[in-house]
């Protein structure tokens, strides 16, 4: 038994044109049994930087908790938001400083920077940044999805067509994981505008 | 023989005072003025000025609540009393003129800032005197620039932890307690001198709303619903005392504050270069919203109220 | 060891087990859709053990009859094997009956030819692709020891898991609202695409598989098995990195 597989779930993030999207599903799990449908895993950092957490489903609490309390102070100190790159690395170095007894989370980001470009990345479990340009994956279904986005993504999607494109991506993989699914989320972050959209997706 | 008793901070003068800790409010006192006032709104509680109270506004005081519950007109004679109730209908008058629409409710801290040197460069962050310490805290300091930076500091790493453990904002009187009973050690365990800082801290919390606090280096605290620390402050909280009101708003507050530091600037000019301005207010959805004025900002405030006094052209 | 003394010191009388493990993994990945009147079965051609290839130019199709194609991954030498004993099986059966048994048919033999080895299995995933005796397109899949089913897609291999969920979407049109102009397919009819289509979807899933699976690539053979035409291979390059 993995620890990484015990609540199951799984996120995906994708680059469009001035835009980019990230997802989750909603499933939370005790190994085979389904215990909530209702367990979003992307959180926001900012008003254009969001994040998901797949993995163990308390560490994506405290982490996502121990995010917010870094990004609250870095925006005090520095008076500004964070911006998605700085996030990324944040993310990391929090990870890392649990180098020999991490929490069990893969983080997904994906953001808008300040000069309006999309940005995404993602990492393992000790913070080992991947900046991918076209899309990352994570979670139990994290193969499933790395097929699906592979032959779906293309360069400079419009942000609706990046939806539907995330959406299949995200669907069709956790389709076929058992643990992920019941449910998923869609956030669309553009420069003046996020969306966040819910899916209806097979529940079982 | 006081000196015996100077170098130690944890030391009694057989007079009962701690030296030190009366040399630290004494450099406070010569610090830039800090004004805060508590504007709570149209639904306050009547609030009465009795002069034979020193601290009527102090909001624990027990004379202020046993004053509040007699109306001053009540106590004068009913000609006094027309008079009064004409000249104080004419005054509301020309407030509502001059501060129209409905008067929302808030705490506005404003700060000013001693130049010291015209080739100084300003700080590159927007203030140097009024911080965010959390979502629904603001601070206004008095003192040594450097202690307050590191008590803040302090401050804001305790409310974010406090964020982080309850997953609410941390009250605001449990934040300030906290920093005073760091003050406090300063002055108790050995060998350290205090932290030479006053604050004003201006917060909103579920439990009591809007409320202004002022610590001093000896780790005291007390609520106010406005006060000074710093420079003038006794010339300052008369001031205060003669214009406050129960029902006052926050825009007619922003305008109180930036007369009483008018007032007790000794400096001749008034602009954003020798001020700092911030408003605590609360969204529709009743969420801390807290405001640090830009320079422009101050600027076309104090333009508004007619205090502005623009920097002299200096002859060469 | 040539001192005696180390040979008597190392001997203990206590029992000591050795292992052989007469299986591995080869990787490579297999797909096989169909559609009305014809199937498609494809494989990459790498091989490989652990991080090493050992060639780039493996064959996992196997032609059976004029009409049935079958597709084998996992244990190299259990496929081979397993596909020899299958044709030399369609011999006997053609010397006995002067004829090749139907798509189905030999479904069913392939299934008891796994089963009879249930307790040493192949380690073999087979994927059948042809015209079944109804003259339609059909894909028959089996597991190691013998489970299978009829199916319109069916990916196996290493790269499964990237490429299902993609047939799902596609083919089955899985998680797409049907276009309301179209009539929807009645329940339990096949979906019917034409060729063009399912060689595109072929051709996508395996550059998709080969770019994020290190097991899958080199080469691309594509067996196109079409009603009345017979069988015909066509062979694409894959990324050999």
């Amino acid at each position: 038994m993995s620890i990484m597989e015990l609540n199951g779930g799984s996120c995906v993030a994708m680059v469009g044109k001035g835009c980019v999207a990230i997802a989750c599903d909603l499933r939370l799990g005790n190994q085979a049994l389904t215990i909530a449908c209702n367990h979003e895993k992307v959180f926001a950092a900012t008003e254009r930087t969001y994040y998901g957490l797949p993995g163990l489903a308390s560490d994506t609490i405290t982490v996502r908790d121990k995010l917010r309390q870094r990004v609250n102070l870095y925006a005090m100190k520095e008076e500004r938001t964070i911006e998605p790159e700085t996030f990324a690395h944040l993310v990391s170095s929090t990870l890392y400083e649990r180098r020999f007894g991490p929490y069990f989370i893969e983080p997904v980001i994906a953001g808008i920077n300040v000069k309006d470009e999309p940005f995404i990345a993602a990492m393992d479990l000790i913070g080992c940044l991947n900046f991918a340009k076209d899309f990352v994956v994570s979670g139990t279904a994290s193969e499933k999805l790395f097929g699906m986005a592979e032959s779906l993504w293309e360069p400079d999607l419009e942000a609706e067509d990046l939806f539907e494109t995330i959406s299949q991506t995200l669907l069709n993989a956790v389709d076929r994981d058992a643990y992920s699914g019941w449910g998923a989320v869609v956030w669309v972050i553009e420069k003046d505008k996020v969306t966040k959209r819910w899916l209806k997706a097979r529940m079982d | 023989m006081s000196r015996r008793y100077d170098s130690r901070t944890t030391i009694f003068s057989p007079e009962g005072r701690l030296y030190q800790v009366e040399y630290a409010l004494e450099s406070i006192s010569h610090a830039g003025t800090v004004v805060g006032i508590l504007a709570p709104g149209p639904s306050a509680t009547p609030f009465v000025s009795a002069p034979e109270v020193s601290d009527a506004m102090a909001v624990d005081s027990e004379g202020a609540a046993a004053s509040s519950s007699t109306p001053a007109a009540g106590s004068s004679t009913p000609a006094q009393s027309a008079a009064a109730k004409k000249k104080e209908e004419e005054a509301k008058a020309e407030r509502e003129k001059k501060y129209p629409g409905p008067q929302r409710a808030g705490i506005v801290l404003a700060a000013e800032k001693k130049v010291t040197s015209k080739l100084l460069e300003k700080e590159k962050g927007s203030s140097e005197k009024l911080f965010l310490v959390n979502g629904n805290v603001i601070s206004g300091v008095a003192g040594y620039n450097a202690d307050a930076n590191s008590l803040v500091s302090y401050a804001r790493n305790a409310a974010q932890s406090h964020l982080s453990t309850y997953n609410e904002d941390m009250p605001v009187e449990q934040l300030v307690q906290k920093v005073c009973d760091l003050k406090q050690g300063y002055t108790q365990f050995g060998g350290l001198r205090p932290f030479g800082v006053s604050f004003l801290f201006a917060g909103h919390d579920p439990h009591h709303a809007f409320q202004l606090y002022a610590s001093d280096p000896s780790g005291n605290y007390s609520g106010w619903k406005a006060t000074c620390i710093g420079a003038n402050n006794s010339t300052a909280q008369s001031l205060l005392r003669q214009d406050y009101r129960d029902d006052i708003g926050l825009d007619e507050s922003l305008g109180l504050a930036l007369k009483v530091l008018s007032k007790t600037m000794d400096s001749t000019t008034l602009d954003s270069e020798k001020l700092e301005l911030s408003t605590l207010t609360i969204d529709e959805a009743g969420r801390p919203v807290a405001h640090i004025f830009k320079p422009a900002e101050i600027d076309a405030l104090l333009e508004k109220e007619g205090l502005k006094k623009a920097p002299e052209e200096t002859s060469a | 060891m040539t001192s005696q003394g180390a040979k008597l010191s190392n001997y203990t009388g206590a029992p000591q087990q050795r292992s052989f493990n007469p299986y591995s993994d080869n990787g490579g990945t297999i797909l096989a859709i169909s559609s009305e009147n014809f199937a498609i079965v494809a494989a990459d051609t790498r091989q490989s053990e652990g991080y090493s290839i050992q060639t780039r130019y493996a064959k996992k199709c196997y032609q059976l009859t004029d009409e049935v194609v079958m597709a084998v991954v996992g244990f190299q030498a259990d496929g081979t094997a397993l596909a020899k004993r299958v044709k030399q099986r369609l011999e006997w059966y053609y010397h006995t009956h002067s004829e090749v048994p139907s798509l189905a048919s030999i479904a069913r033999m392939v299934q008891t030819m796994l089963y009879g080895k249930r307790f040493f299995p192949y380690y073999a995933h087979v994927i059948l692709g042809g015209i079944d005796r109804d003259g339609t397109g059909a894909v028959y899949s089996f597991d190691p020891v013998g489970s299978y089913e009829r199916e319109s897609c069916r990916a196996a291999g290493a790269a499964q898991s990237l490429v299902q969920p993609f047939l799902d979407n596609m083919v089955y049109s899985k998680n797409q609202t049907a276009d309301p102009s179209v009539a929807p397919l009645p329940k339990g009819e096949r979906p019917v695409l034409p060729m063009e289509t399912v060689l595109s979807l072929v051709i996508d899933a395996f550059t998709g598989a080969t770019e994020r699976h290190i097991e899958v690539g080199d080469g691309l053979q594509i067996w196109t098995i079409v009603k009345g035409e017979g069988a015909k291979l066509r062979e694409l390059p894959l990324k050999r990195d």
